[in-house]
């Protein structure tokens, strides 16, 4: 093997420089670490060919050692199952035989034990399966995030939710022959999956429905409005507490705002950034006066945030990525004191 | 390793715990890459790898000697994924229940994935879909199952010859078409600094 001759192609191809790269023997991990210092001149090929392995690999997950260990659990509980059934055969082969003579009263005693078991394994079955009948309808799942967590969610159906810090999510523990029917307080991000049956989203105010789309909705209780940003698909969107039943359709690239004084709904057709930025961890907000400010900080960085003495004429609009809270102050010109776990935003 | 290998799949066929554990711990890394290359779902793969080990110690008696354990296991866990996913597309909403009803990912790990996943991702199955399913089929034994070209002969009964010419032409169009868009990526990200 003439390996200074070596294309990209014939690196990954080889054997040996396949367990270099996935440090499967130290044998060839050495081999080939020597091999490229002491040829500078094939780095190139190499590091190609390393390339076109990390995309082969990347799609792949790693397993870690803790899942590794409960699966192997798992494989060795079916000994433990296998131990029980060939237990139970001795105990057949013992009873066949029957060397043993039974008296008169002990047959009538085993008869009564038998008798008296049957009856309290068909209760137990009885009562077992009332209690799961009653059990199954109530079944919710709650899923919360407190001040400065948010968590991505893979539900069985499909669908991708990414759930805003402060926020809550209700939803049934099993979609299987159910609406799939979700109640949220606060902000989160739904790429629905399409499936049999319908996907509702119910706030305290509107009912927000949609197959094979993917939108954002605002909902906070202190929030005057409640908003939806379309990304993809079509959303239909109800008052559910309205008599005349109204509703509204909106498309992609659209955005609805529901005004909870005035009761009225409105549609543009331009996103303001932070509709949808946020799940892509990018802080961005628009013409927020000092105390909307401040509640948005605490949320977001999970640190209370409180205003003392700025008064809330100016508005401040800013978009951030991976900043400090102190950075997003000191950018924002906004002076502050940090007293025990509490930041007091103090004018000087 | 030849002989332990062969010694090792008698021992759990006489039915040993430990022969079964020990090819379980020897062979679940290649098992499970392969398994997710063909189902992209880890509880998926997971739950087939336990079903065929469990199958495996059930039917243990009236399994054959092989020489071989890992093309074995890989071939087996092939069938019984897309047998699986076969199956789900009939009936997916039956299959969704017997999940959980979630399951959480850290965010973090949501926003690190969508930086450098997205483009990889796409990327590398793009040029998947250049090559032909048996090309596919191969490369995957080889890279995610981690047979050797001898041992991808053999289980497909062809000589390791054309085994290499596949891998080898495989491997060509997919650098092809990565070097290129990666390169392409590259620049375009060093224009935008």
């Amino acid at each position: 093997m003439n390996y200074l001759k070596y294309a990209i192609e014939d690196f990954i191809m080889d054997e040996s420089f396949q367990a270099y790269y996935l440090k499967k023997d130290q044998k060839h991990v050495n081999f080939w670490q020597r091999f490229k210092s002491k040829h500078p001149e094939k780095i190139n090929e190499i590091e190609q060919a390393e390339k076109i392995l990390d995309s082969l690999y990347h799609n792949i997950p790693e397993l870690s050692d803790k899942e590794f260990g409960r699966e192997l659990n798992k494989v060795n509980r079916i000994f433990e199952e296998d131990d029980l059934d060939l237990f139970d055969q001795e105990e057949e082969l013992l009873a066949r035989p029957s060397k043993w003579t039974l008296s008169y009263g002990q047959k009538v005693m085993i008869s009564f034990v038998v008798l008296i078991a049957f009856i309290s394994i068909a209760y137990l079955l009885k009562t077992s399966r009332t209690f799961n009948e009653a059990a199954q309808p109530v079944y919710m799942t709650e899923k919360y995030n407190p001040y400065g967590q948010k968590s991505s969610l893979y539900l069985n159906d499909g669908t991708f939710v990414i759930l805003n810090s402060d926020s809550k999510l209700k939803f049934p523990a099993d979609f299987y022959d159910s609406l799939r029917s979700f109640h949220l307080e606060g902000q989160a991000y739904f790429k629905v999956a399409r499936g049999m049956n319908g996907f509702e989203i119910f706030t305290d105010h509107l009912k927000i429905s949609g197959q094979q789309t993917s939108f954002a909705v605002r909902a906070y209780p202190e929030d005057q409005e409640v908003s939806i940003a379309v990304e993809h698909g079509r959303v239909e969107v109800e008052y559910h507490n309205s008599k005349n039943g109204i509703s509204f359709v909106l498309n992609s690239q659209q955005k609805g705002i529901f005004d909870k004084a005035s009761q009225s709904f409105s549609k543009i057709n331009l996103f303001q950034q932070d509709d949808l930025a946020w799940k892509d961890g990018h802080l961005v907000f628009d013409e927020l006066n000092i105390n909307q400010l401040a509640m948005r900080l605490t949320r977001w960085y999970g640190v209370k945030v409180e205003n003392r003495n700025y008064t809330d004429q100016a508005v401040y609009s800013g978009s951030f990525q991976k900043q400090s809270l102190p950075e997003v102050l000191e950018t924002l010109g906004i002076t502050f004191n940090q007293n025990g776990q509490t930041i007091f935003l103090i004018k000087q | 390793m030849k002989y332990s290998e062969h010694i090792l799949w008698q021992n759990f066929r006489k039915g040993q715990p430990e022969a079964l554990t020990s090819i379980f711990e020897n062979y679940y890394a290649d098992l499970f890459r392969y398994g997710y290359s063909l189902s992209k779902d880890k509880e998926i793969t997971k739950d087939s790898i336990q079903e065929i080990f469990s199958e495996l110690w059930y039917k243990r008696s009236a399994i054959s000697p092989v020489k071989k354990i890992k093309p074995y296991l890989l071939i087996y866990l092939k069938r019984k994924i897309l047998n699986y996913l076969s199956y789900r597309i009939l009936d997916e909403d039956d299959q969704n229940s017997l999940q959980s009803s979630y399951y959480e990912t850290p965010f973090e790990n949501y926003l690190i994935d969508k930086e450098t996943t997205e483009t990889q991702q796409e990327l590398l199955s793009k040029g998947l879909e250049l090559l032909t399913p048996r090309q596919k089929d191969i490369l995957f034994l080889k890279f995610y199952g981690g047979l050797t070209y001898k041992e991808i002969a053999t289980a497909n009964q062809i000589k390791i010859q054309s085994v290499r010419n596949m891998v080898y032409e495989s491997l060509k169009i997919l650098k092809k078409h990565l070097l290129q868009t990666l390169n392409h990526l590259l620049l375009f990200y060093f224009l935008m600094i």
